[in-house]
């Protein structure tokens, strides 16, 4: 309508050359602009285009008790000064801001707000208006677009490590697949992650779970994503095609320009990498609602879970880690080739030298020299080594290797199952059992995540993390319903040795406990164990571990007591691969302050596990006469079942 | 604003991962990441968090390694430099990722891999030459091999 008028008055003008349509494309006048904006304005408040979901998805936007608040807690993100609340004023904002021009059209906000700009021309298509939008080269944009060129976008999951239990919950990020190249390697990575120097372990882990730090997104070549988690931090990868379509997956790269740069604060049990990347995968396809199933706790394998769900998810491949792969090589050699990797990676014997003194034929030395590879970027990876080191161990390992040609042998097919078969993280237990001679009914609830009796499909052997278990007992003599148990925080890293690599295991505890059925004191507890575990057989785990307990209790004369404990014991898989077994010998050592001489606790429990998310489990334990807290002494037995959701 | 402060030329040259931790162009640079205690590892986990540049800037060069002497692409450079230990890995079995990559980068067609990872594993001696060969060098060998 404008522009129409406006080539009329140009044709009809004696100075119509002047109103060359190049010029007049360039340079629209500032009169035309405003004129544009407000109609463009008036249209989208008509067409309420602000309260539209892909608006909404775009900006962040999450339902408060006052309205709405963007997760985004970036300045820079919003136009309006009130963007961050008002949803209505950041559109009616952008809507002028596209028409910027700034000397640098990289700067403008039609080129760092994508898809924001894409959406709205195509909301406004069909007003005149929308032609007065200037149209800017954004050069970083598409040489960037060109550099990833995405056509397809793959979920990446990295399991957990076994040492690092705090990465048992595991991480999410994203790959796009480009059109440009075939190698995975070379494709591009989307990573979110709370940017820190913080050196401090323990101040870390407190600012990540409190929203301290700023999060961002990053990108970088998957190769050296795979550096990090698959060789450094040796842990197993899952890659998981998204059933996007081609204009999907580039809506989520324009988002995903926008938030270069842009802050979120990072909260590890809410709005982590997963919750995040769910952002983009909603911005993709915006009739998804994906972030609302996570309000309480965002554990990556359940958001992988949510995306199986919505039919996003087609396949899964699997990716072992340096550590899976030594282990895998491990059990295909006998003991005396195992003797001889030990003997190449010790250096007692150079490569050459065993390649042409070894009776063994070049087929047989190949796993071998693959192994003895391998270790030695293991234990580069452990900082045993520095580069220098390194490097004279690696390369004539790989000099023998490379002449004993190809390996003939095909890797056998991995039977590893997929994380997300595994049961679900939050759990209700119902049941009964018998405490001190007193009958009781039973209820607990936990948010997260699995332990060891737990169907094990999908889990990592040995490994358990619990966070705020809750155990509520009735005693039916008694007639009182109370606490019996709350469990901040339990971990279990249970690491079995192998030939050639010999893990810590450890584990710790943290509970609040009653003193007894009947008492109506509390005692806490907090312990901390170390030592080694092993292989017995394929499927069970004996571990020993030396362990220090400190109890603080009211009732306790010092208020303390601090022991040093010896725990032995067993767990694992036995009968048909459906029931879970544990027994736990603890003795202790040494006792402060009193140093009574106790006896040993024991505690015995089994799972049969019917499938993955329910099962029955029964627990007894025997606690041993003591002086110092003598309510606690005497057995108990329970039997549960366990609901996994 | 964070954004006017990024650079305003033409190719973003932030370079981001690689320049932060790589200990220099030959072997042992994959491993990344400083020398963490047990604990702050573990805690590092938590957080996945990250001290390296954030921007989407990706490298066009090849983090300061030096250039082979042979004009090849950027990306084949930059590949190499940055997979050293993983190419000498595969190069030496004569199959894997890395390799697979490589031959893509170099344009070796389908018919014609078998034959090129037989010639680079046969060759392995004149192409990671030393123990502190960089990734420049490596390049150049392995263009003297394919002749």
């Amino acid at each position: 309508m404008l522009g129409g008028s406006s080539l009329q008055i140009c044709r009809r003008s004696v100075v119509g050359w002047l109103c060359s349509p190049l010029l007049f494309a360039t340079l629209p006048s500032w009169g035309e602009s405003t004129a544009a904006i407000a109609q463009l304005q008036q249209i989208a408040v008509e067409r309420q285009l602000h309260q539209q979901r892909t608006w909404q998805v775009l900006l962040h936007y999450q339902p408060t008790l006052f309205g709405v608040e963007s997760l985004i807690d970036d300045r820079d993100f919003f136009l309006a000064a009130d963007g961050k609340q008002n949803p209505e004023a950041e559109l009616q904002a952008t809507i002028a801001a596209l028409f910027e021009q700034p000397a640098d059209p990289n700067q403008a906000p039609q080129c760092r707000f994508i898809a924001r700009h894409h959406w709205l021309r195509q909301q406004l298509a069909d007003t005149p208006a929308v032609a007065a939008i200037p149209r800017l080269t954004c050069g970083h944009y598409e040489e960037l677009k060109a550099r990833v060129a995405p056509n397809g976008v793959t979920l990446i999951f990295p399991t957990a490590h076994i040492n690092s239990p705090a990465s048992m919950f595991g991480h999410t990020l994203l790959r796009f697949d480009s059109s440009r190249t075939k190698s995975p390697l070379l494709s591009f990575a989307v990573n979110y992650a709370a940017q820190t120097e913080e050196n401090n372990g323990l101040l870390f882990a407190i600012r990540g779970l409190t929203g301290l730090y700023e999060g961002y997104f990053s990108l970088l070549r998957y190769s050296d994503k795979l550096k990090e988690y698959s060789s450094t931090e040796n842990r197993d990868i899952w890659e998981y095609p998204l059933n996007l379509t081609a204009a999907e997956v580039e809506q989520l790269f324009n988002h995903l320009w926008e938030l270069d740069q842009i802050a979120a604060d990072y909260y590890f049990f809410t709005e982590n990498c997963s919750y995040q990347l769910l952002t983009l995968i909603e911005a993709a396809r915006p009739q998804l609602q994906l972030i609302d199933h996570f309000t309480l706790q965002a554990i990556p394998v359940d958001t992988i879970r949510l995306l199986k769900e919505e039919r996003l998810l087609t396949s899964s491949h699997y990716r072992p880690s340096n550590v899976t792969q030594i282990h895998r090589l491990e059990a295909e050699l006998t003991k005396s080739d195992q003797d001889q990797v030990v003997a190449l990676i010790d250096g007692a014997i150079t490569p050459a030298t065993f390649v042409e003194t070894s009776e063994l034929e070049p087929l047989r030395q190949q796993p071998i020299l693959d192994l003895a590879v391998a270790m030695t970027h293991y234990r580069f990876s452990r900082r045993e080594y520095d580069q220098a080191t390194f490097q004279r161990r690696y390369l004539p390992l790989l000099k023998a290797r490379s002449g004993l040609g190809l390996a003939v042998v095909e890797e056998p097919p991995r039977m590893v199952a997929d994380p997300i078969q595994g049961h679900l993280s939050k759990r209700l237990a119902v049941g009964i059992g018998r405490a001190a001679g007193e009958p009781f009914s039973h209820l607990a609830l936990r948010p997260a995540y699995h332990d060891l009796l737990d169907a094990p499909l999908g889990y990592q052997v040995g490994a358990a993390i619990n966070f705020f278990d809750l155990e509520l007992r009735h005693y039916t003599e008694s007639n009182q319903t109370k606490i019996s148990r709350f469990t901040p925080l339990e971990i279990h890293s249970l690491a079995p040795i192998s030939p050639l690599i010999h893990p810590l295991s450890w584990q710790v505890r943290l509970s609040w406990e009653e003193l007894a059925p009947e008492s109506s004191h509390y005692l806490s507890q907090l312990r901390v164990a170390g030592g080694y575990s092993r292989w017995v057989g394929t499927k069970l785990i004996a571990f020993g571990l030396l362990e220090q307990e400190l109890t603080l209790a009211s009732v306790l004369e010092a208020g303390y007591r601090y022991r040093l404990n010896g725990v032995v014991g067993l767990h694992g898989l036995t009968i048909m691969d459906r029931i879970q077994v544990a027994a736990t010998l603890r003795q202790p050592l040494a006792t402060l302050p009193t140093q009574e001489r106790e006896g040993v606790a024991l505690e015995l429990a089994a799972q049969w596990s019917g499938e993955v998310n329910r099962g029955i489990r029964w627990r007894s334990s025997y606690r041993p006469p003591s002086v110092t807290l003598p309510a606690q002494s005497g057995v108990e037995h329970q039997l549960e079942f366990r609901y996994h959701f | 604003m964070k954004k006017l402060l990024v650079a305003s030329t033409a190719l973003m040259m932030i370079s981001g991962y690689a320049q932060a931790h790589n200990a220099g162009c030959g072997l042992g640079t994959e491993i990344i990441g400083n020398s963490d205690s047990v604990m702050m590892q573990a805690f590092a986990a938590t957080t996945n968090g990250s001290s390296g540049n954030q921007t989407f800037g990706i490298t066009s060069g090849t983090s300061g390694c030096a250039k082979p002497a042979n004009f090849v692409s950027n990306d084949l450079h930059e590949f190499v430099a940055g997979n050293m230990d993983s190419l000498a890995q595969d190069m030496a079995q004569g199959k894997g990722e890395s390799m697979e990559t490589l031959a893509e980068l170099m344009k070796v067609s389908a018919q014609d891999k078998p034959a090129f990872f037989a010639s680079m594993q046969r060759n392995f001696n004149q192409i990671f030459t030393n123990e502190t060969v960089t990734s420049a060098q490596v390049i150049d060998n392995m263009v003297a091999v394919l002749g």
